[in-house]
């Protein structure tokens, strides 16, 4: 009997996922959790959000809010934003990024690659580095580049909704960028499911201490070094706003004797991402297509595989047919799903052809 | 707050009607040389911040722990009004509402005056721009305590005069595909006070802006400079101390920026100005500027300099603005540009699944409706 029902329910639900199929609101700048997506969102597409920073390290614990908002400003370009604020104590690194990416951001691209201008505004007292000095302390801005690569899988095979991701950045941590010189080589993997995701991300972090007052001969070579892990999540509500959560360990840490760069030794994260405005973009239209699509055929090979079932089952079901009788779903309303799949699969016929016409 | 301007804006997205674009823009700020059109006004709000460390209670750790939030970030509102008046001027109007502690910070009325050809979208523009500008205070929380020098810049309590020639380089006219300006303004900021004029400064700014239908990008580089190019301007305070402005000490800033245009007129702006100025620090502390004739600093004995006093303007500014029309008619000039963007533009394929297919189902139901008839 549980099974029947179980099946009774896999199939309203794949029903209710199909007719619901194409309202799923997916950024095309969405990633994991450390590493954006190199695509950019569509022209005149806004993203806000914000995200709730839980570190313990070295120094103690820290909460650290920010608020982030994307604009894609054409179909290759993107413009964002960050404003953090230091443990609700104070501001702290705002950062700007112009985002630019390879050609084909429309379609849904096996390979795809974005050049990022970093503009960094540290609020970070800086009373050591160069001119500044305790009463004029400086609080500079750094201009980084970096780079992501991406590569999505479902684009090649169908049943391998994995996207990977590499990125690389010279900076790893904006707070401290003032002292030091960093390099970030971070790697990703997002495991995409209809409206949700799961993450995986580790990263690499370099640093090199400048010439400064207390240090005036500086690091020779990135003597430091800290490596990382972050599982995490993407869960989508109401088919556009997605939740994220994460937890980063750290793994390994190699630092000096004087002045070693302050262990985190674990960080869990949430934040929440809302498309203000949104259109549709081809590139994530066609992956909810895909989607669809294996669900439809899922479902069709269920159906199949219940009749041959049933078939088998035949004496069993005899038995407690009047139980199961209340649980299954009467012919009338069979006819009405068969009817409703149908017509989900002119939809999608309609939506393959659509496609056509526009390649 | 982002996101009833999201739903504000919503609309804008469906609206194919002509680009409403103001003939007379500023990009940060930096002017075109041409008017806002007969009749057109133009309102921007415009928010500048940046971090400063002024309150020597913040040095101490002590105060710091006392203190729950503490940040050295500043805000400043501004509004800006423009109005054209026949094809040739626009009025302006702007003020810093608020500044330091809550403090008025400035008034400015000016206009802006360009030649005849301002209907056509011209190769080569021409334009002057004269303003007054009423400043309310020049105490200020810069760490060398020195009169007028703010962290933005410098300026002088009272009025002063801003006249600036205007200079616009269009390349779209000439090569469509090419959608780019260039951009210069030259002039002077003259104090109106007898005791500061020596405090005039060449205002320069010149620039590139990229424009796209819906967007800008743009590049300014900006100079307020004393009359220092060949020698150090000796600044007097009402104290009596003295003190030397190098040329690199003048405030210099290198913007980048962009704006996002929206069909209705809404124009969204940010832009970072990064600051290029390097001071030439004296090794003279205050202490030594009475012993001066000992011999040890002979440059700053030669410019009679008792200070070692160095400008100190603020690293970065972050200009974020929203500017749109409150009474607007198409000019000409701004109708072409729009259709010489739009003509070289790479239209998008949209697809909105939801639409089309309701449009689907639409079609069946009007098949199937005969068929119910019969």
């Amino acid at each position: 009997m549980f099974r029947s029902y179980s099946s009774a329910l896999l199939i309203l639900l794949c029903c209710s996922l199909l007719s619901w199929g194409q309202t799923v609101k997916r950024g095309r700048n969405e990633g994991t959790f450390n590493i954006p997506s190199s695509n950019v969102a569509g022209n005149g597409n806004i993203t806000a959000g914000a995200l709730l920073s839980g570190v313990y390290g070295e120094n103690g614990f820290r909460a650290d809010p920010s608020f982030n908002v994307a604009v894609g400003i054409s179909e290759i370009m993107q413009l964002s934003g960050r404003v953090s604020f230091t443990n609700f104590t104070g501001l702290g690194s705002v950062d700007c990024r112009l985002q630019i990416t390879t050609p084909g951001n429309n379609n849904l691209r096996f390979f795809g690659m974005s050049l990022n201008g970093d503009l960094y505004l540290s609020t970070t007292k800086d009373t050591l580095i160069g001119s500044a000095e305790e009463g004029k302390p400086d609080y500079n801005f750094y201009i980084r580049p970096s780079a992501i690569i991406d590569l999505d899988w479902i684009a090649l095979f169908n049943r391998f909704p994995l996207k990977s991701y590499v990125s690389f950045s010279m900076s790893d941590d904006p707070d401290m960028l003032y002292l030091y010189e960093q390099l970030s080589f971070k790697a990703g993997l997002e495991w995409k499911m209809y409206q949700h995701s799961i993450i995986l991300d580790a990263g690499l972090g370099l640093y090199k201490e400048k010439k400064n007052r207390a240090f005036t001969a500086g690091d020779k070579s990135f003597e430091q070094k800290t490596f990382w892990i972050e599982p995490g999540m993407r869960y989508r509500i109401l088919n556009g706003i997605s939740i994220l959560g994460s937890v980063r360990a750290l793994v390994f840490q190699s630092v000096k004797r004087v002045r070693p760069l302050p262990a985190k030794y674990l960080d869990v994260s949430f934040a929440l991402e809302i498309p203000v405005l949104y259109r549709e973009t081809n590139t994530e239209a066609i992956r909810t297509m895909i989607f669809v699509e294996r669900v439809k055929e899922k479902n069709k090979d269920f159906v199949a595989r219940n009749i041959e079932q049933q078939k088998s089952i035949r004496p069993d079901f005899e038995i407690t047919f009047d139980e199961l009788k209340a649980d299954l779903p009467d012919a009338a309303q069979e006819r009405e799903q068969l009817q409703r799949r149908e017509e989900i699969h002119q939809k999608m016929q309609e939506i393959e052809s659509l496609l056509e016409d526009l390649e | 707050m982002l996101i009833l301007l999201g739903f504000s804006l919503t609309p804008c997205f469906s609206a194919e009607s002509n680009q409403k674009r103001n003939r007379g823009e500023a990009f940060y700020k930096l002017l075109n040389s041409n008017t806002s059109g007969p009749g057109n006004i133009w309102i921007t709000f415009t928010g500048v911040g940046f971090v400063w460390d002024d309150i020597p209670s913040r040095e101490d750790p002590v105060a710091a722990r006392e203190q729950k939030w503490f940040s050295n970030f500043y805000a400043f509102p501004e509004i800006r009004a423009q109005a054209g008046i026949g094809e040739f001027m626009t009025f302006i109007l702007e003020s810093r509402m608020l500044s330091y502690k809550f403090r008025f910070g400035n008034l400015v009325a000016g206009a802006k005056f360009t030649i005849p050809n301002n209907k056509e979208l011209r190769l080569h523009g021409f334009g002057l721009d004269i303003r007054f500008v009423r400043q309310f205070f020049e105490s200020n929380p810069t760490l060398g305590g020195c009169i007028g020098f703010m962290p933005e810049g410098f300026v002088v309590e009272g009025t002063s005069m801003d006249a600036k020639f205007l200079y616009e380089l269009d390349l779209l006219p000439r090569i469509s595909k090419l959608p780019l300006r260039g951009l210069i303004n030259a002039g002077a900021r003259i104090p109106l006070r007898s005791d500061r004029l020596e405090c005039f400064q060449y205002i320069f700014d010149s620039g590139i802006i990229y424009s796209g239908y819906g967007f800008d990008f743009f590049l300014i580089y900006s100079i307020e400079a004393f009359n220092n190019l060949t020698k150090p301007l000796i600044v007097s305070q009402k104290d009596g101390r003295k003190f030397a402005v190098f040329f690199s000490e003048n405030p210099m800033y290198l913007t980048l920026g962009g704006n996002v245009r929206y069909d209705n007129g809404i124009v969204l702006s940010l832009a970072f100005p990064l600051l290029l100025s390097r001071n030439k620090y004296s090794i003279m502390s205050r202490e030594d500027g009475e012993r001066l004739d000992d011999g040890y600093y002979p440059e700053e004995l030669k410019y009679g300099v008792t200070d070692p006093f160095d400008p100190w303007f603020t690293k970065w500014k972050l200009a974020a603005s929203i500017s749109f029309p409150l009474r607007y008619k198409m000019t000409g000039a701004e109708m072409m540009r729009s259709f010489l963007i739009m003509k070289n533009r790479r239209q998008n394929k949209w697809m909105d699944i939801d639409n089309r297919l309701k449009g689907a189902d639409q079609e069946q139901d009007k098949k199937a409706a005969p068929k119910r008839k019969d």
